[in-house]
């Protein structure tokens, strides 16, 4: 359960998100639209813990009754995911999945891992190196291994905006079904309304701000 | 949208390679030709291992050149893992040029000043010891060479740093290192943590070129060791120098195998490195996904105060450079000299023309060399890329008196010798593979898209380069002439030599009267050696600021 | 020059002829007539002086030759400023072997001892011209006989002398009360004061004579050393190597580690961590003392018995462009003006090459007698320098035993 209580994120020229209060059950999501420049990923950032040098930020946020606003990153068990894969290129793809598991008996890691895969339809690919993969592959891995990593919620940063529509279609449902069966709350951060799942809360972050163009915003 | 475009070929101009391979590499290989045969004298390698000077060389000097290495490495990854991303890792980014310019001998004189038996360190200490003379401590010339790996360490790390530096400043690589960051730390794993198993292993390929540069150099070092090092025995480089400045024809032809013989091991170090890095490539990997969420490192703490220390030796070095040259009469135990004169700094002001040759050459050299460098990146093709590497960057892992022996040959034939013409080859010849190092990442960096973009809007690939690819590239192209700019100044054997000693340069005037061992001028001279690259990586710096503000790079 | 002079010089020519090679218009001064020429061809011309540069002092007194020769002769002089003497021995070795006999890069260098003997046999040196020359009539060379014997090899004229040398010691009188004047003196030295003496790393040549010092001063027989050294010197070394055995463990760093070179040695008795160390020059310590870089209570001595001395020279490269020039400025650094100024202490201290004793009196007054502290209080005798080719053999067996 993620529960956000007045949070304000502001640069020093404006605010761009005003005490803004939401709670998230489990398996459920909450969408933030808005359009570019609105703060969206602003806000993603600060319940991350990374948000940029330039920003204030307040407001509670607490997950699973813990309060997470004022730890760093580290400690708050949240999982994000970019609109780029971001899989270690370096690593195959089965140490990526590795590389989120927590610590264990190696056997054991590696069978979860090898079930995550094939649970995807991706058995067989641990090898494999992430540039050999395609695009809608490498999505499904990354997600993957974000919720290998035990998150308490999921932070999604416009994870659909690179595919094309055939695709996103299929990895909307697949992240979807992963949260509700893990009962994982998420945040989305989002300017397409396709990508609402039924029943969701949805927010829409520009009649809180002027919409802008400027680039420097969105760290 | 209509159709696709035609995908645009972008193939490099086949024939304008030629003129940069030309101008670089037929001179480079004459003279490793004659180099090479010059070493390849079978007399030559029987009197040299029969010699019982060259063992103990040869170990204190791979001892030497290794440990100088893997402490650079080892410092130069615990600092940039601890502070990048922190403010304190811009402030350092932005005194890194100002480190760089202190030419190699300058530190390890100042350096020797600081630590030697009469120097300031124990005459701070003499009260508490009750000393009257010097103590009989070895702190420099130890059997060791520690403080000669200490020196070399000073001026490694900030060169390493400054690699990093250029490696991760392009926006397409900043960006993914923070993500990748953010998605470690998003995992559990602490930054350091991130840094250490994700982000090194993939950073470290690309920086075995800047690595290969800093063995080759603590191999072959011969003026910071003349300072620093000990003479009993000497390192392997040392003597190959004493050899190949003989008047004697036959120590120069043992020199000639010896300089051969440095050059060996350096590539065997390479290759010894590259065996290790593959032998350990799976057991590091299997302890980089174990999963293990290790705590925040202690050693972080100690980051920020030895970077202190470090600037404040780099400061005390300088300072002590600059109270010496005035102190003609400073003995042991007092701290300020008995006798002061500003004799050295006049003799300095009677160089001063020589200052204008120096800088007017150096611009030359290492704007051609920037331009080969360029050029070399613009027109070859890959395959070619990898296969003349070696001979690319032989100027700047051959010992360089061995280079400039050949050099000198072939400008004897071609009678270029003792003409500004030859001595402006011959200095491009050293700058061009630091400029390529230097620029290589950016210019490899560069994103592709942008020429697509230009000749899908009809652009020549001229336009293209003159008013997008190189205006964008202003930053580290002008950092790239200041490395150039250095290595020209510092070149003292190439100017000697192919020059015929007709041009004084600041570096020639100074290492001539360092031959007299008058303190007060040394100093002087280090520190008006300088001052000339000092200048230039401010003005590289200054560049970059502008171009950041204007790109919106700005951190 | 006055007539007189001249009419020696026609006689002293006469008796040369059979050795002036024709060749060469400019080889001067067989005649008034051919040095004359040889003035007028060195007008204009710009001479090439290699020289050893590490001495402001000399590269100052340098600066005032070119002036002068400027306006005596419109020459223009170019100092090129050496770290060693080696390297314009090779240069003009590697020249050689490129096939360039004319147009090479020096025209005068200043040399002596090995790197003479290697430039003569290999045949790079251009002469004999120096004996041809009118101020070599002024040359000293019966009070000073290593003028025509550089390191014992005959110099036949192809190098000029230029000043003379002498291995000195010196060090501060506050701490060598009673300087040692024979090495048995400095071993008693050494064994009061452990660590506050040593000597530069052989082949540097300050080291290698300190080595010869000794085997001379320890040799029952010193005449094999003035012949060609044998390929196996077996026990000719053997006092020198003794000798060593006792004084290594009482050096600086008992001997395991050696300065680089005098210079190195000289700061180090400027900083108090040497007592004594030791020069070619027997008014370096005059000149330190007075520009203010050594206390004034630095004393300089000599050993009794003798120490050993050279003259050190000025040649000119086979391949010379400036052959005449070269020779008219070699000529003037004779001249007893440039000699005197050369052996000023306030402008360099270098001895003399000349018999000031039969100079005329106006040329005579021009060299001061003056003492400044610092200088030798008593000269010892020279004693001349074994054969160069005992160089290499010292310095291999030295390097053998002592090296590492």
């Amino acid at each position: 359960m993620l529960e956000l209580d007045g949070v304000t994120v502001a640069t020093p020229q404006r605010v761009l998100i005003r005490a803004l209060s939401a709670r998230v059950g489990p398996g459920e999501v909450l969408v933030v639209m808005g359009e570019s420049g609105s703060g969206k990923s602003s806000l993603l950032a600060y319940l991350c813990g990374t948000l940029a040098p330039g920003l204030a930020a307040s407001g509670r946020v607490r997950l699973d009754a813990r309060d997470i606003d004022a730890l760093p990153t580290v400690q708050r068990r949240v999982g994000i995911l970019f609109q780029d894969d971001l899989l270690f290129p370096h690593l195959t793809v089965l140490e990526n999945l590795l590389f989120a598991l927590p610590a264990g008996a190696a056997a054991e890691r590696r069978a979860r891992a090898e079930a995550a895969l094939a649970s995807a339809g991706l058995a067989g690919y641990g090898p494999r190196l992430p540039h050999t993969l395609s695009g809608g592959q490498r999505s499904r891995v990354s997600v993957l291994r974000a919720l290998l990593a035990q998150p308490q919620v999921l932070l999604l940063d416009e994870p659909f905006s690179r595919l094309d529509m055939a695709l996103r279609e299929r990895f909307r449902a697949f992240v979807f079904e992963r949260l509700r069966e893990q009962r994982i709350p998420a945040v989305l951060v989002t300017h397409d309304a396709h990508d609402v799942p039924p029943g969701a809360q949805v927010i829409q972050l520009d009649d809180q701000a002027d919409p802008v163009e400027d680039g420097a915003v969105d760290a | 949208m209509g159709a696709p475009p035609r995908p645009v070929t972008l193939r490099p101009i086949g024939r304008a390679w030629w003129w940069p391979a030309g101008l670089f590499a037929l001179p480079l290989l004459a003279a490793l030709a004659l180099a090479l045969g010059a070493a390849l004298d079978a007399a030559a390698w029987r009197s040299l291992l029969a010699d019982p000077a060259l063992w103990p060389a040869l170990s204190l000097g791979l001892w030497v050149g290794a440990a100088a290495t893997g402490v650079s490495l080892a410092l130069t990854l615990w600092i940039v893992t601890h502070l990048h991303g922190t403010p304190a890792w811009v402030r350092l980014e932005r005194w890194l040029g100002a480190l760089l310019a202190v030419p190699h001998a300058a530190f390890a004189v100042g350096l020797a000043l600081l630590l030697m038996p009469s120097g300031l360190l124990l005459r701070l200490i003499a009260p508490w010891a009750g000393w009257e003379s010097p103590p009989a401590l070895a702190t420099v010339q130890d059997p060791f060479g520690l403080a000669l790996i200490a020196g070399l360490v000073g001026k490694e790390v900030p060169f390493l740093l400054w690699n990093v530096a250029a490696q991760l400043r392009p926006v397409a690589q900043a960006t993914q290192l923070r993500q990748q960051l953010q998605a470690g730390q998003a995992m559990g794993y602490p930054a350091a943590s991130v840094w250490w198993r994700v982000l090194w292993p993939q950073l470290l390929p690309r920086l075995a070129l800047p690595l290969l540069a800093v063995w080759a150099y603590g191999l072959s070092v011969v003026d910071m060791a003349l300072v620093l090092g000990p003479t009993r025995p000497p390192t392997l480089a040392q003597l190959a120098w004493s050899w190949l400045l003989d008047a004697d024809a036959a120590a120069n032809a043992q020199g000639a195998a010896a300089s051969l013989l440095v050059t060996l091991l350096v590539a065997a170090g390479a290759l010894v490195a590259l065996l290790l890095a593959r032998l350990l490539r799976a057991p590091l990997r299997a302890r980089q996904v174990r999963g293990d969420r290790p705590a925040t490192a202690r050693t972080a703490a100690f980051v920020r105060p030895l970077l202190g220390g470090g600037a404040l030796v780099y400061a005390i070095v300088l300072a002590l450079l600059a109270f010496v040259s005035v102190a003609s009469v400073w003995s042991f135990p007092a701290l300020w000299p008995q006798r002061a004169s500003f004799e050295a700094w006049s003799t300095v002001g009677g160089s001063l023309p020589v200052l204008g040759d120096t800088a007017l050459l150096a611009l030359a050299a290492s704007f051609t060399g920037v331009v080969l460098a360029v050029a070399w990146m613009e027109t070859t093709p890959p395959a070619w890329d990898r296969r003349a590497a070696p001979l690319v960057f032989a100027p700047m892992l051959i010992p360089g008196v061995l280079l400039v022996a050949g050099l000198y040959q072939v400008a004897l034939h071609l009678r270029l010798d003792g003409s500004l013409a030859g001595l402006w080859l011959a200095h491009s010849l050293f700058s061009a593979p630091y400029a390529l190092v230097a620029l290589a990442p950016a210019y490899r960096g560069f994103d592709a898209r942008y020429e697509q973009t230009a000749r899908a809007l009809g652009r020549s690939r001229a336009a293209f380069l003159l008013r997008i690819k190189w205006p964008m590239l202003l930053a580290p192209i002008a950092s790239a002439a200041a490395v150039g700019f250095a290595v020209s100044v510092a070149q003292y054997l190439s100017t000697q030599f192919v020059g015929a000693g007709r041009h004084a340069t600041v570096t020639t005037e100074a290492l001539t009267l360092a031959s007299g061992g008058q303190r007060t001028l040394m100093a002087a001279f280090a520190l008006l050696q300088a001052l000339l690259p000092a200048l230039a990586f401010g003005g590289a710096w200054w560049v970059a600021r502008r171009q950041a503000r204007r790109l919106g790079t700005e951190a | 020059m006055t007539p007189s002079p001249i009419r020696r010089r026609l006689l002293a020519a006469g008796a040369l002829a059979p050795w002036l090679p024709a060749w060469t218009s400019a080889n001067a001064a067989a005649d008034p007539a051919a040095w004359a020429a040889a003035l007028r061809a060195a007008r204009g011309q710009t001479v090439y002086f290699n020289a050893w540069a590490g001495s402001e002092r000399v590269n100052a007194y340098l600066q005032w030759v070119a002036g002068e020769v400027a306006t005596r002769h419109g020459i223009k002089l170019e100092h090129v400023k050496l770290g060693d003497t080696a390297e314009l021995v090779k240069r003009v070795r590697a020249e050689k072997q490129a096939g360039r006999n004319q147009d090479g890069s020096a025209d005068m260098g200043w040399i002596n001892g090995e790197n003479f003997l290697a430039m003569k046999r290999e045949g790079l040196l251009f002469g004999p011209f120096a004996e041809s020359l009118p101020n070599f009539a002024l040359v000293d060379v019966a009070g000073k006989p290593t003028t025509r014997i550089d390191f014992s090899e005959p110099v036949e004229g192809f190098e000029a002398a230029w000043g003379m040398a002498q291995f000195t010691f010196y060090g501060d009188g506050k701490r060598v009360p009673r300087p040692p004047k024979s090495l048995a003196e400095l071993l008693d030295f050494a064994k009061q004061n452990p660590g506050r003496f040593s000597y530069p790393k052989p082949p540097n040549f300050h080291g290698t004579t300190f080595l010869k010092q000794v085997l001379i001063e320890t040799a029952p027989d010193r005449k094999p050393f003035y012949a060609p050294a044998p390929a196996d010197p077996g026990s000719l070394l053997a006092p020198l190597w003794r000798t060593l055995e006792t004084l290594h463990p009482l050096l600086w760093r008992q001997g395991k580690q050696f300065p680089a070179s005098n210079t190195v040695m000289r700061q180090m008795l400027a900083d108090g961590e040497l007592f004594i160390t030791l020069t070619f020059n027997p008014n370096e310590a005059a000149n330190e003392i007075a520009a203010k870089r050594l206390p004034e209570s630095v004393v300089s001595w000599q050993h009794a018995g003798g120490t050993i001395g050279n003259t050190h020279f000025l040649a000119i490269p086979f391949n010379a462009r400036a052959k005449e020039g070269a020779q008219v400025v070699i000529d003037f650094l004779q001249s007893p003006l440039a000699q005197a100024r050369k052996a000023d202490i306030r402008h360099w201290g270098d001895p003399t090459v000349l018999a000031v004793d039969k100079l005329p009196a106006a040329d005579k007054a021009l060299f001061t007698q003056a003492t400044a502290p610092g200088t030798v209080a008593q000269a010892a005798p020279v004693l001349p320098e074994p054969h160069a080719s005992w160089v290499e053999v010292i310095e291999r067996e030295w390097a053998r035993r002592h090296g590492q």
